[in-house]
């Protein structure tokens, strides 16, 4: 059977929509679907943690990634301080907004900005 | 065929909505004849839409600028701006998801959504059209028309007929009732019926869309074949389409763009320059995507219509790719050994038999990484700074169309 006759084929076959229209439909809908934070793998937090630490002491700009909705967030600056206890680290970011608290569950990604 | 269970399915259109998008964004024109042209300095430009004042006057949409003033000589001409137009639509996408999830976009200005499974919360079909049209005008000022069925096609044709000519603007079209409402109506009005068809059914006696619902389904089938046969089950109301948002609109089988040239190009060295500009759009939205592509295609046509010439060719590449050089290259091999020198008026470069781009095969030759670094600090550039934030050199030449381009979407203004 032609695919005009079943399912959604006559419409999707006369369907008429601008390529731009489509994509910001797209992004509309993926917007509406609530994203789940990346499970880290324990060598990745190990990793993230020692990129931190290092930025931390020898002062180098980091970028980090924040799970967020809608989408992520990136963020480049320098590591003021590291509280273990409270599972959070003091961030000055490049953007001037001055330093802040992130709590290390938020972050997801962690990249020396010097080893690039 | 039809499921057991009656579906509630509504067509919402947007009336003259380019126009009424700028007439609320632009309250003094309010009670004064408005249209939204192409290009309002040229007169040659095309009326892409009228508002009702304007149409009283005889003013349609597609015919050209000058006719239009000709007919309605203080009318107002205002320039599109597309990007607007897909932010309100998509506004009022938002709206008709805040009643049910099932909605479906069938153009900018048109959108399906099945209430089926809203009625408990919202109330009867008409109500939740009223709530509709109520809410849409309230936030976006633009006038819709809802057609109410029991599927995609009556519903559609429930808001063509019926809907944007009563007073409400709201209509319902019962099943069982189709032989006294839809069947007496001539055949041109139905949904996918155009001109040539319709003179066609006059010469085979079908006037009205009862007489084609009547007509013994093989008399259609052959002589057009499965097209008789659409046609045939629209006239019937039988339509199992279901309203989708998880529809072909969200999965991606290439990635395309095409351009009209500003004037005939016969010259390689411009040809090259423009192919170029696409093969950077096809490769940037691919990378934005996360996505490669294996098969790299090309198209050409010339300017007269009535003599087409061009070709449309396609080649699979050795390793999918969504580098712009290797996709240009690609495009470059089949251009030259297809293109026979005439000359070219409209040029497309598409990618296509995609796969995600985060698993790659390493190759021996050729230096991809840096490339591919490159290309990353290119693309994030654009998209900070703008579409034409950095651009190759070669697009600065008279036949680049790269700075052109980016003002515009659908070759109308953004």
């Amino acid at each position: 059977m032609s695919k005009k006759l079943q399912g959604n084929g006559l419409f999707e076959s006369s369907r008429m929509m601008l390529p731009e229209h489509r994509e910001a439909y797209i992004q509309h809908q993926q917007h509406l679907v609530h994203r789940t934070p990346p499970l880290i793998d324990p060598q990745a937090e190990e990793e993230m943690a020692r990129v931190m630490a290092a930025a931390l002491y020898t002062g180098s700009a980091v970028t980090i990634t924040l799970f967020d909705e809608p989408e992520d967030i990136r963020l480049t600056g320098h590591v003021l301080r590291i509280d273990a206890a409270r599972r959070q680290i003091r961030f000055d970011g490049d953007e001037g907004e001055g330093p802040e608290w992130i709590r290390l569950d938020q972050i997801i990604g962690a990249v020396a900005e010097s080893g690039i | 065929m039809v499921k057991s269970k009656n579906r509630v399915i509504m067509l919402a259109d947007c009336q003259s909505f380019y126009a009424s998008v700028e007439k609320v964004a632009h309250p003094e024109y309010e009670g004064k004849p408005l249209v939204v042209s192409g290009d309002p300095a040229r007169r040659s430009g095309i009326i892409l839409a009228a508002c009702p004042l304007a149409k009283k006057y005889g003013v349609t949409t597609a015919e050209r600028l000058g006719e239009a003033l000709r007919k309605c000589p203080h009318l107002i001409v205002v320039r599109p701006r597309m990007a607007e137009y897909i932010r309100v639509s998509l506004h009022i996408t938002e709206i008709l998801q805040s009643f049910t999830d099932l909605v479906e976009p069938y153009s900018i200005d048109e959108q399906h959504l099945d209430v089926t499974g809203s009625l408990a919360l919202f109330g009867s079909p008409d109500e939740i059209a009223r709530r509709i049209q109520h809410r849409v005008m309230y936030e976006t000022g633009v006038y819709v028309r809802v057609g109410i069925s029991d599927c995609k096609v009556l519903s559609k044709m429930a808001c063509d007929i019926y809907a944007k000519k009563n007073k409400d603007g709201i209509y319902t079209l019962k099943r069982e009732e189709l032989a006294d409402t839809l069947w007496t109506k001539p055949v041109h009005e139905m949904f996918m019926v155009g001109s040539r068809m319709t003179r066609h059914f006059y010469k085979m006696g079908i006037h009205s869309i009862g007489d084609l619902a009547k007509t013994p389904l093989p008399r259609l089938t052959e002589r057009w074949g499965v097209n008789g046969e659409v046609l045939w089950r629209i006239a019937r109301g039988m339509d199992s389409s279901p309203v989708t948002p998880h529809s072909q609109l969200q999965q991606q089988k290439g990635v395309g763009h095409q351009m009209t040239l500003p004037r005939d190009y016969t010259d390689w060295k411009e040809l090259r320059v423009v192919l170029l500009e696409l093969c950077e759009l096809v490769g940037r939205r691919c990378r934005e995507k996360g996505l490669m592509g294996f098969v790299v295609s090309v198209g050409c046509q010339g300017a007269d219509f009535d003599h087409p010439t061009g070709f449309s060719r396609q080649m699979k590449l050795s390793d999918p790719t969504n580098i712009t050089d290797e996709i240009y290259g690609a495009a470059c091999l089949l251009f030259r050994r297809h293109w026979n020198g005439l000359p070219v008026r409209k040029i497309g470069v598409s990618l296509s038999d995609l796969s995600p781009d985060s698993l790659v095969q390493l190759t021996l030759f050729g230096n991809r990484d840096r490339k591919r670094d490159l290309e990353r600090a290119t693309d994030g550039i654009k998209r900070k700074f703008g579409e034409t934030a950095i651009l190759r050199a070669s697009s600065l030449q008279d036949s680049g169309q790269a700075q052109e381009r980016s003002l515009r979407i659908g070759g109308h203004y953004k």
